[in-house]
């Protein structure tokens, strides 16, 4: 079966400027998707542990924006998955990046978020980390 | 005394009555939440940057071509064309 995977210029222009190491597993996830469509990003296993990887229209019902985000999220079918970027206060030591939930699946500060056309076709969007950094917020001292 | 304890007694039963109107509700407002919780496991915290994600997503995709997976080296080659 053929998969198809696009990428928005911003995903791309985002991720050449990641190190070596976060490319690498830019490439893993594509790699999966572009092997075993949706299934296999949905199913892709670290040390035994799923990585997380679902429907962007969970928002926190604490965000301002709650309705706003849903309905985009559902109207673009949008979806993110776990990155495994940065290992920030050895907080993330699976395969340098990842710390186990209380779901018991593995999650990062970092998600590629993705629009889900299809089993088979995807396009991938940007790439953040999680929850977003707001600099207004960021305590100089 | 004798309006004291009448005192206490209306406070007592209205006490009770708003006990029993803010459980009834509390239990409402969650069952609420619960009910309109896509999937019924939401994460605590996530959320995701509205005006970025419109943004992207105003662009024109651009195919990924079997040989920027090729390698790592490939890859990285590709992002930076």
């Amino acid at each position: 079966m053929n998969y198809k995977l696009d990428m928005m210029p911003i995903f791309k222009e985002k991720s050449k400027n990641f190190g070596m190491s976060e490319k690498i597993k830019i490439k893993r996830f594509m790699d999966e998707f572009s092997n075993g469509g949706f299934n296999a990003i949905d199913n892709y296993l670290i040390d035994s542990y799923k990585v997380r990887n679902k429907s962007s229209d969970d928002i926190s019902k604490d965000d301002n924006d709650f309705i706003v985000k849903v309905q985009h999220a559902l109207q673009h079918n949008l979806w993110h998955y776990h990155a495994g970027f940065y290992n920030i206060n050895n907080e993330y030591p699976i395969d340098n990046g990842y710390k186990l939930s209380d779901k018991n699946d593995l999650v990062s500060q970092w998600l590629i978020h993705y629009q889900k056309i299809s089993d088979s076709h995807i396009v991938l969007v940007d790439i953040m980390p999680h929850p977003p950094l707001n600099i207004l917020a960021i305590n100089p001292k | 005394m004798t309006t004291l304890t009448a005192s206490k007694a209306s406070f007592n039963a209205l006490n009770l009555f708003f006990h029993k109107v803010y459980t009834d509700l509390s239990n409402k407002i969650t069952v609420f939440k619960i009910k309109h919780s896509p999937k019924n496991q939401s994460d605590s915290d996530f959320t995701y940057d509205l005006d970025a994600m419109k943004k992207a997503l105003s662009q024109t995709k651009i195919a990924v071509p079997k040989s920027a997976l090729e390698s790592d080296e490939s890859f990285d080659k590709w992002l930076n064309e």
